[in-house]
């Protein structure tokens, strides 16, 4: 990966990181403080929710009151327990009757929500002394004809108001209305306030008023968020208002849903032990507040439960809509992260990339390099180092070069040069063995012996000085079988081989990109010692065999010869170096150091060691020349 | 008056130069014998070896060869320090060399026994001017 993607790469991470992290943050904070708001919000709903409740049902109880003191009331009682005519205004029965019933008229065209307003007598199994009504809130007033009044006096309200101490009121529960004892339909949900009446010490009837109660449910679910949903029941947890109307009173027909099944962890309210309760649903999807109302005389334990649920799908609309523009955020960084990303690594990196395209286009011949004018900082300070160490190197390389064509026209002229003088000692010298020799005495004749063997030694040492000057200069690489190297040096050895009665076997080897004419001095010179360095009254013995080994070759030149001591095994590579005194083995010194040098062409290594015969293996570890 | 040195050793293992020395240190009469070894270890033999009559040869003077196969001059001297002091006693050695290298020199300081150094091939008055420098009186009247 490159320095530039890693650069990006990491400021893009670290942007993302934070960002998702502060994201997150911010996020759980944010919805923490909605729920918070919304539980509030709940609260102070359900709290004024309550107040109205209340206040209409005080409204209900002071009307019920109101009407039970008007003047009518006693009025009736008099006129009928008369005869007929009120002994103490002389009003007679129908014209108290007709003032309660303008009274009562006047009542329901106030409170649109009041259903039926009665004045029920006891006598007569409770029959209705004067009815004013409506079918449905806000419908048309009817005065009911006393040939339709009806017997009460087995209602419910009827006994239950009848047992009660003059102007103490009863409140009904809520439930559907009945006429001639059948539900309504569709249901009308009702209250009933009734107040007994007494006549001369003894109960003489009640005023009744019927409330629809469904605009009062209906105006509680407008006064909070419409987002809500509101449930009402009764003090046994039966629903008197549901958003799925079919559930409403639904305990009247058998229904069995309540709050207790339906809404458990806040269905508790209603045993009186706490006012209200708010909280998270389990799911965390919705929040629940439910509040108590008790209401109506304290002896008769009324109660309304009151229930909001708030699904906080718009909290979490706003969470969604932080999520969006955080996720939006987000990009938005990214993006600013990859271009200051590349930028910031154009910035780090390009220098690298421009001072590595100049080392690139170096010319092989004349290496200087020209730093790109735009560097700075480190870049340059490193440019600068590679440009001195560069013209140090070439500065050496130079020296190195010179140095070397020094050395090599040295040997060379050296070796051309002395070969002059020596051939001219050499042919004196035979010429005076040849012509006064006999003049001589001994001392002078093997001076003269010791002349012509070094004449003969310089000879071959400048001859193999002057060979290896001259090594490598123009090699050339082919492709060859080494089989038949080893083979033309063996045959250029035959002379030597015969004569010491020697064998050489010749493993399988490959064919190879190589020096071939100097690799087959190389044979030859190996080849050659293994011959010469034999052991006495031993015929000698030369393997060559090779193996591939990693990148290269491995060659080997083994023998059953006298061997090389451990100590000396480096030593035989350098020139001019013998082990041995001329008299026992000949030699100039020249040869494995030639090998040497002609495995050094091949970046290759050779060494000696102890063949399995006792004798030397020396092992050549070749690379293929690329041609 | 001539004291002659009982015996010199020379050890090079170029024949060649064993021969002219001798030619040279016999033409001085200098020795009762001279004995030519061709490499250290031959000459370091040739020392620890008792004759039949159990005597050690005790040449007076060796002249030493640097450059030689088998064992060189350094080598033999690095032995030849390791050897009895009996052997020793009495000895001086001088180191022969064709051309007189740096290291050969300050090699020579750090060997005690290396009395002289000289190039070769020795002539019979850089021969004489040695034998007077570590012979004192031996050789002249």
């Amino acid at each position: 990966m490159s320095l530039s993607t890693k650069i990006v790469l990491t400021l893009s991470v670290l942007v993302v990181l934070t960002a998702a992290t502060s994201a997150g943050l911010i996020f759980n904070r944010l919805n923490e403080q909605l729920i918070d708001a919304k539980m509030d919000e709940l609260e102070r709903e359900t709290q004024l929710q309550a107040a109205l409740f209340s206040n209409r049902i005080d409204e209900l109880l002071r009307d019920v009151l109101l009407l039970a003191g008007t003047p009518p009331i006693q009025g009736i009682a008099r006129a009928t327990a008369a005869g007929g005519v009120d002994p103490v205004d002389g009003s007679s029965t129908e014209a108290w009757r007709g003032r309660l019933n303008v009274i009562f008229r006047q009542t329901l065209h106030s409170k649109s929500a009041y259903l039926q307003v009665r004045y029920i007598g006891a006598a007569d199994r409770g029959r209705e002394l004067v009815r004013v009504h409506r079918d449905r809130p806000g419908s048309s007033i009817q005065i009911v004809e006393p040939a339709n009044l009806q017997p009460k006096a087995d209602r419910d309200y009827f006994r239950e108001t009848a047992a009660r101490a003059p102007g103490q009121v009863y409140l009904s529960d809520i439930n559907l209305n009945r006429e001639l004892g059948v539900v309504e339909k569709p249901k009308l949900p009702v209250i009933r306030a009734s107040v007994p009446v007494h006549f001369e010490g003894a109960f003489y009837g009640m005023v009744v008023i019927n409330l629809a109660i469904a605009p009062t449910f209906e105006y509680l679910a407008t006064i909070g968020n419409r987002a809500h949903v509101l449930y009402l029941t009764n003090a046994k947890g039966e629903y008197l208002r549901h958003p799925d109307s079919s559930l409403s009173f639904a305990f009247e027909t058998g229904g069995t849903h309540t709050v207790f099944s339906d809404f458990p962890t806040v269905a508790h309210v209603l045993d009186g032990s706490v006012e209200s309760v708010s909280l998270l649903s389990d799911t965390g999807e919705t929040l629940l507040s439910s509040r108590v109302i008790p209401f109506g005389p304290d002896d008769l334990g009324h109660q309304l439960g009151l229930f909001v649920s708030d699904g906080i799908a718009d909290a979490t609309d706003v969470a969604a809509q932080v999520a969006r523009q955080v996720g939006l955020l987000l990009l938005i960084l990214v993006a600013l992260a990859i271009v200051l990303g590349i930028w910031l690594s154009r910035l780090a990196v390009g220098p690298i990339v421009r001072l590595s395209d100049a080392v690139e286009n170096l010319d092989q011949n004349n290496p200087e390099l020209v730093l790109p004018s735009s560097l700075s900082g480190e870049a340059k300070q490193l440019g600068q180092a590679l440009a001195d160490t560069l013209e140090m190197l070439r500065q050496r390389n130079q020296e190195l070069e010179a140095s070397n064509r020094e050395l090599k026209q040295f040997s060379y002229i050296a070796s051309h040069d002395l070969q002059e003088p020596i051939r001219t000692v050499t042919s004196f010298a035979t010429n005076i063995e040849r012509d006064y020799a006999q003049l001589m005495d001994d001392t002078g004749r093997r001076s003269l012996q010791f002349i012509l063997e070094s004449c003969y030694r310089m000879q071959a040492l400048i001859h193999g000085l002057l060979e290896f000057s001259r090594l490598g200069v123009e090699a050339r690489p082919e492709r060859v079988e080494l089989e038949s190297l080893v083979r033309g040096a063996e045959a250029d050895l035959a002379d030597a081989i015969s004569s010491a009665a020697g064998t050489v076997h010749v493993g399988s080897l490959p064919t190879l990109t190589v020096y071939a004419v100097e690799l087959r001095m190389l044979f030859q010179n190996l080849i050659a010692n293994a011959i010469k360095f034999r052991r006495d009254e031993v015929p000698p013995i030369v393997w060559v065999a090779a193996r591939r080994e990693g990148d290269g070759w491995l060659i080997t030149v083994a023998d059953n010869g006298i061997g090389v001591p451990e100590k000396h095994r480096e030593k035989v590579f350098l020139i001019f170096q013998r082990l041995h005194n001329r008299s026992e083995y000949e030699g100039t010194g020249i040869g494995l150091a030639h090998c040497r040098k002609v495995v050094d062409m091949h970046h290759g290594r050779i060494w000696v060691e102890t063949s399995d015969a006792g004798g030397a293996r020396f092992c050549v570890f070749l690379k293929e020349v690329r041609a | 008056m001539i004291d002659k040195l009982n015996e010199i050793l020379l050890v090079d293992d170029n024949e060649a130069d064993n021969f002219l020395h001798r030619v040279v240190l016999e033409r001085a009469g200098v020795a009762k014998a001279v004995t030519e070894k061709l490499n250290g270890q031959e000459a370091l033999d040739y020392l620890t070896t008792a004759d039949a009559d159990g005597h050690y040869p005790q040449p007076e003077l060796i002249c030493l060869d640097i450059n030689m196969p088998i064992m060189n001059g350094w080598e033999f001297i690095e032995a030849y320090e390791q050897l009895d002091p009996k052997f020793q006693s009495g000895v001086v050695i001088m180191m022969l060399t064709t051309s007189l290298n740096p290291e050969d020199a300050a090699c020579a300081e750090r060997h005690e026994t290396v009395r002289a150094f000289s190039n070769k091939p020795l002539t019979s008055e850089s021969f004489a001017a040695m034998l007077e420098e570590h012979f004192p009186g031996r050789f002249s009247d």
